[in-house]
């Protein structure tokens, strides 16, 4: 029976593991104060459009673009951009309604103290840099190296290899019953 | 039958070998000799070695991050470009990045691998009570070091993972103070957590390391749980073979050079991108993979999910060797201890692989 109980306490626990996992619901999302520093929103809207340039980043940062122009703060910010920027969007034309933002609030961005504590010290928003491009010359080459000292290693780990396993040494110290019967355990010492 | 004996030129005498000579000259001088203490011989298959590993994977972490900080530039305005510019203008600079993150993954591995076998094996047991606690303290230092390298890209998810540790460090209160992003009101936090990736949390990892060592050294490595021990129940038997410990050091070597190898193929195959400079008020990504555990349960529970799971699993690693009383080593005479280490896993695994199918939620208070 005991050999049994932990299995049970096992299954038991994994149960409630999934049930835990499955039926727990996310948190209500807390929205946060949104900010009234117009130029911060043009800069959230630029986030949203070179994280994901796609149908959902598109509506994000016109509805940024929406809270930007609504703003009690425009200070620094040109508005007739901001507007030709939600109209290049909703043509698709991401590219341009990026750089509209970008030039909209070039007069907020260079009255910017030095950023201390917390501050992004953002002024341009770029577009993510992929960690892959086509592979060059010297990536050929550091392909090679590598696969050489991968090689190496590994034939020298194999050739390093201890003299006895774990179960010659089991064999031949506790015997052919292995560590679970006492009985077959040297005398003096402990399991 | 005539036996052939070898023959001698008269005269001749055995002489030592070249590189005889040398070991004996550095020996008078620095005394390595002295590593070659017998070892029990199952130190030296691959789960034994694993802390080694996780020490090679550091070591190339440290040189990595010194090529690093030589084109990185740690101020909030530039970091993110000097980054770009390190990886498109600088010769091999794109690879050494790689190389560094992956080396990064490969360490968070690697010490969890070692902390599961040392479980498995009940290797915390007296007396080695005090080296797993250490172990737990480097594992803490890598999850900060993990948290700070990811926030040096200075990109959105680098970020939104600095707003929420400064949130977590608002909930903490006076514990928290260092966290704050106001602590020192002339110095960017972008700049503290810089100086603490570069030589807080490496010099406390090499502190411990070497006492982590050292405690090894004193107590000997710890018994296989499936061989017999020594009248203690601590230490292998006499009659289990040994190896000198340069022997572990030799294949230790290989590990490592096999490890280099690997993670150099997965460099320069699949390097990391490089984000969106931040803009605060946004929380729109998901942090990196190692945290996805504690990020369902900030779904779940809000912000402090993530004070209380984490401290709640660190607590749990700490208490393990004086909380589990039983002197059996041998995980079939384990069944408690087997039955609770494999509901955390599976509870943190769940808990990671659920963070996958979630869409990012805002928590932060913007």
């Amino acid at each position: 029976m005991a050999p049994r109980l932990p299995v049970l306490a096992s299954a038991i626990l994994l149960l409630v593991t999934v049930l835990s996992a499955t039926a727990a619901s996310p948190a209500s999302a807390h929205d946060g104060d949104e900010s009234q520093e117009g130029s911060l929103l043009v800069q959230q809207a630029l986030g949203h459009l070179a994280h994901d340039p796609g149908p959902t980043g598109i509506d994000l940062a016109m509805e940024k673009m929406d809270d930007a122009l609504a703003a009690e703060d425009q200070h620094g910010v040109v508005v007739d951009d901001v507007r030709a920027a939600e109209d290049a969007l909703r043509e698709g034309k991401v590219g341009q309604a990026r750089h509209l933002l970008q030039g909209a609030i070039v007069d907020a961005l260079a009255e910017l103290e030095p950023a201390t504590g917390e501050a992004t010290g953002t002024t341009v928003v770029d577009r993510p840099l992929p960690g892959r491009y086509a592979l060059t010359a010297s990536d050929g080459w550091f392909l090679a190296a590598s696969s050489v000292l991968l090689g190496a290693g590994l034939a020298l780990s194999f050739r390093f290899r201890p003299r006895d396993t774990v179960r010659d040494m089991r064999r031949r110290l506790v015997g052919p019953r292995g560590p679970g019967n006492d009985d077959a355990r040297p005398e003096g010492s402990e399991p | 039958m005539a036996t052939i004996k070898p023959t001698r030129r008269s005269g001749a005498r055995d002489r030592p070998t070249r590189t005889r000579r040398a070991v004996d000259a550095i020996d008078e001088r620095l005394g390595i000799k002295a590593l070659d203490y017998p070892v029990p011989e199952h130190a030296n298959n691959l789960a034994w070695t694993l802390g080694g590993v996780t020490a090679a994977a550091f070591g190339l972490l440290l040189v990595t991050g010194v090529l690093l900080a030589q084109f990185y530039n740690p101020v909030p305005e530039d970091a993110n470009q000097s980054l770009r510019d390190m990886v498109t203008d600088v010769w091999g600079m794109g690879f050494i990045r790689a190389l560094h993150f992956w080396a990064a993954q490969a360490m968070y591995v690697t010490a969890l691998l070692h902390l599961l076998r040392v479980f498995l094996t009940g290797s915390y047991k007296r007396p080695r009570e005090a080296n797993w606690l250490i172990g737990v303290a480097m594992l803490g230092l890598l999850t900060l070091a993990l948290f700070t390298g990811t926030v040096l890209k200075w990109d959105q998810e680098g970020f939104e993972a600095l707003e929420h540790n400064l949130e977590i460090a608002q909930l903490l209160g006076g514990a928290g103070i260092w966290f704050a992003a106001d602590f020192a009101d002339r110095v960017p936090i972008l700049v503290r957590l810089y100086g603490a990736h570069v030589v807080i949390i490496p010099g406390l990892l090499v502190g411990l390391m070497t006492l982590h060592g050292l405690l090894v050294k004193r107590h000997g490595i710890s018994p296989h749980p499936s061989l017999p021990t020594d009248a203690t129940g601590a230490q292998a038997p006499a009659e289990e073979p040994t190896e000198p410990f340069t022997h572990h050091i030799r294949r230790l070597g290989a590990f490592g050079l096999a490890l280099t190898g690997g993670l150099g193929v997965l460099a320069v195959l699949l390097p990391p991108a490089i984000g969106p400079q931040p803009v605060a008020g946004l929380e729109i990504t998901k942090p990196p993979w190692n945290f996805w555990w504690m990020f369902t349960l900030e779904n779940w529970f809000g912000l402090s999910g993530i004070l209380w799971g984490g401290g709640a699993l660190f607590l749990a690693l700490a208490a393990l060797p004086f909380v589990d009383r039983n002197p059996e080593r041998l995980w079939r005479r384990r069944p408690v201890a087997m039955a609770l280490g494999l509901a955390v896993l599976l509870t943190l695994t769940a808990l990671t692989i659920l963070m996958a199918f979630t869409e990012t939620t805002q928590h932060l208070e913007m």
